[in-house]
């Protein structure tokens, strides 16, 4: 049933969590506690690799909006990338890319963190 | 005992016996410690039994064909005559001991406090009656009133212990729990055990030989030329010794032609308890809990129980008392780590069984509390630990194995009763669950439009679809007044019941909102302020707002992160609103009116809009594969000629055939078609019609 799973993996200062799967109400709570995990160990730099995310309802994308708040004032950032053309539609309609630094991929996504850019966010 | 002639001095015979009693209680004690340990069943205990007074038999014929008879003229006596003497007390003395220990056992089966009390008089007496005895040389019994005293306090002592002999040897409870196969064998072995008995009492006693004391060989003058208090007591024990096996065997013979009721009776009545309770305690688990302690206690096998349930509910993994029988739950608490315990039992799923507390670190003062001995039953369902029952005892080692095994039987009982209490109460609450969401899903029903405006402008259709009772689905529907309709199509993330309250909250707003701000940017700028305070951090809303001028055909449209309006022409073109907008909910400062577009556009006759949440777009047929765009796109084109409900329907078919024969919505779905036919057609008819 659970076909969601969360890899962890270091890229300098950043985390990278290799989403993979299908992110809905039922396996949301696994994305957040990965989050929550990374968070607890200081770890504020984030970047959700999405290349192998094949669905997201709209209660995994409660799972970021629940977190970047605290994220943003720890100094860190959640970063996406690497999203399919259709799972990025899911988050264009909804206006992420204006909130969240989307980009095609990890590279781009650790180079915003190293050159310190800001999220777009207004306050 | 010195001999006739000569009187040995009171104070000597004194320290003589005070010797040989401690000597005889180091044998006790060692004989004690080796048949402690073992708690045999019956038959092995009268078989042991039968062999080791076989073994003390032999040992005496041969000491007693040893050359070298006790004369009691000759003193002093011969050395062989004190070894002799010395060797056949020590043997049948140990043979006394070793009764008295083997079948203590089965007098202490199941002990009571009454029991208990009689074992240990009747130790008391016997060790009196060496006591009392031990200072007399008969020789001097006329001598002086104290000795005259003492030999009175002798032969109460003597009388005591007769008395308490009797009562311990009527002690048979084992007999009623015993298995028919093992009541056969004990009887058998029962009646070995009289003959052997009753044929040393014979060897020690002489039956027909009264007369004055001459050369004799029978080991009783050895005995009594050792020492006559340790030849009393001994004859005392072997007494018990024959005296018990023959009121065991008289039981059991007795008890014969009603073993078969007395077994079904009792599993008929265990049965009947449980269907009782089950019957009428299920639905209160104070009572259920209740039964499951006062039974093992009821039932003698305890003297008090608890029972520790671990409540899922409250979230506390630490297991609670919730029933306690005989004892404080508190005190239960105190003296017991039940947590501890409990964890033992459920980690191996076996019985825990302690049999002296004293000795366990999880137990502290279990003495001055009663506790001596403790199980703790484990009550395990197929897939969980449900609780642990706990009986305990007031002296140590008081569970036998038939006890253990009787309150396990119980246990599993006891768990299969809770297990569909629990069962049932989860039903109960899913009834009332389903009512209150059945109640909720009406209330919700209300909340949208019950029925759609007429114009003669343009024909609307709507209908909302939640995957559960309640959703997170909303639209609606408003007449502003001068001509003007407000429409609106909402989304709360994620289902159920916390989406159902946003919706609801979406309605109160839409309502209110939409008179004061028109305006689609004002409206939802205000719509993010005000569910902005109210929604939860990680739940966003998707919406769509638009106000449509019924005479001119003009609307003015804004999306806030929601799923695209497909507009449809009369020519079949068709267009996708995406107009710039954040999810309500995702922003709560400036960035949302900033980025938020509205559309402006006039219809033309014939044009369609059809807003709809991801439901629609969403869906999944079996193979997995989305619904999307371009089915929806299609769906509304081909059925573009019809009024607004014919889209509408059209539109759900197409979704319905999608989906195959399941047809199960796993997402809210909601659809709205506004349709514009021009103004008034129907004017315009009248006027080429000549008749009017």
């Amino acid at each position: 049933m659970s076909n969601f799973s969360v890899a962890f993996r270091d890229a300098g200062t950043a985390t990278i969590l290799a989403v993979c799967g299908e992110l809905d109400a039922h396996t949301a709570p696994e994305l957040e506690s990965a989050i929550k995990k990374c968070r607890d160990e200081g770890k504020s730099h984030l970047i959700v690799n999405g290349s192998e995310l094949d669905y997201i309802s709209s209660a995994g994308l409660g799972v970021f909006m629940a977190f970047i708040e605290e994220i943003r004032t720890l100094g860190g950032d959640i970063k996406i990338c690497a999203l399919k053309p259709r799972i990025f539609d899911v988050f264009d309609l909804l206006g992420f890319p204006k909130i969240y630094h989307i980009v095609e991929t990890e590279e781009e996504a650790l180079s915003l963190f190293e050159q310190g850019i800001q999220p777009i966010q207004g306050d | 005992m010195g001999g006739v002639g000569e009187t040995a001095p009171v104070s000597t015979t004194i320290l003589h016996q005070a010797a040989l009693a401690v000597c005889f209680l180091c044998l006790w004690i060692t004989i004690a410690r080796t048949t402690q340990n073992s708690h045999l069943p019956p038959v092995q205990i009268f078989w042991r039994t039968i062999l080791t007074i076989l073994a003390a038999l032999v040992l005496v014929v041969l000491i007693l064909h040893i050359p070298g008879l006790f004369i009691e003229s000759q003193t002093p006596a011969a050395p062989i005559v004190h070894v002799k003497s010395a060797l056949l007390s020590t043997i049948l003395a140990g043979l006394g001991f070793i009764l008295v220990q083997r079948f203590g056992q089965l007098v202490r089966f199941r002990r009571t406090r009454r029991s208990e009390r009689n074992w240990f008089l009747m130790m008391l007496f016997v060790s009196l009656t060496f006591v009392t005895w031990a200072p007399l040389h008969h020789d001097d019994l006329e001598s002086s009133p104290l000795v005259l005293t003492l030999a009175g306090f002798a032969v109460l002592a003597a009388i005591g212990s007769v008395v308490f002999i009797f009562l311990n040897t009527i002690r048979l409870a084992w007999i009623l729990r015993l298995p028919v196969k093992q009541k056969m064998g004990t009887l058998g072995l029962g009646v070995v055990v009289i003959c052997l008995t009753s044929a040393t009492l014979l060897l020690l006693v002489p039956p027909f030989t009264f007369g004055p004391i001459t050369e004799q060989s029978y080991p009783i003058y050895f005995l009594d030329f050792f020492s006559r208090p340790l030849t009393l007591v001994t004859v005392l024990f072997i007494t018990f010794g024959f005296v018990y096996a023959l009121t065991s065997v008289l039981s059991m013979i007795f008890h014969l032609p009603t073993i078969g009721d007395y077994q079904r009776s009792v599993d008929e009545m265990a049965a009947m308890q449980a269907l009782t309770v089950l019957v009428r305690e299920m639905a209160d688990p104070e009572k259920l809990y209740h039964w499951v302690v006062s039974t093992p206690v009821d039932s003698g096998r305890g003297k008090a129980a608890w029972l520790t349930i671990r409540e899922l509910e409250s979230g506390s993994l630490k297991p609670q008392i919730v029933a306690a029988h005989n004892i404080e739950a508190s005190l239960a608490d105190d003296v017991c780590d039940v947590d501890a315990i409990h964890g033992e039992a459920a980690r191996t799923r076996t019985l825990v069984s302690i049999q002296n507390t004293s000795s366990d670190r999880r137990i502290q003062n279990g003495k001055t509390s009663g506790i001596m001995s403790l199980l703790a039953i484990p009550l395990t369902t197929r897939t969980e630990v449900l609780g642990t029952l706990f009986v305990s005892r007031d002296v140590a080692h008081a569970f036998e194995n038939e006890d253990i095994e009787s309150i396990g039987v119980f246990a599993s009982q006891a768990t299969l009763v809770l297990e569909n209490a629990r069962l049932l109460e989860a039903q109960f609450e899913r009834e009332r669950l389903a009512s209150e969401l059945a109640i909720a899903h009406d209330v919700q029903r209300r909340l949208l439009p019950q029925t759609m405006p007429r114009f003669s402008t343009m024909s609307l259709a709507a209908s909302s679809t939640a995957a559960q009772e309640v959703g997170g689905d909303y639209y609606d529907l408003l007449e502003l007044g001068d001509g003007k309709l407000a429409f609106i199509i909402a989304d709360v993330s994620g289902k159920g019941t916390s989406a159902a309250f946003y919706m609801a909250e979406m309605q109160g707003i839409f309502q209110a909102v939409a008179q004061i701000a028109p305006d689609p940017h004002d409206f939802l700028r205000h719509v993010n302020k005000a569910l902005g305070r109210s929604l939860e951090k990680n739940v966003f809303v998707t919406a769509i707002y638009g106000v449509l001028d019924c005479n001119s055909g003009a609307i003015s449209i804004a999306r806030a992160g929601h799923p695209p309006a497909a507009f449809v022409d009369v020519t079949g073109r068709t267009m996708l609103l995406r107009s710039g907008g954040l999810g309500i909910g995702l922003d709560r400062s400036e960035l949302f009116a900033q980025t938020l577009e509205v559309k402006q556009h006039v219809f033309n006759p014939g044009d369609l809009i059809a807003l709809y949440t991801d439901g629609v777009t969403e869906s999944r047929n079996p193979e997995g594969e989305e619904f999307g765009y371009d089915r929806l796109l299609q769906s509304i084109q081909s059925a573009r000629y019809e009024r607004a409900q014919g889209v509408h329907d059209a539109v759900l078919q197409t979704v319905d055939q999608f989906l195959g024969a399941e047809k199960k919505y796993l997402d809210d779905l909601t659809l709205l078609i506004i349709k514009w036919h021009g103004p008034e057609p129907a004017t315009h008819d009248a006027e080429d019609d000549p008749l009017l």
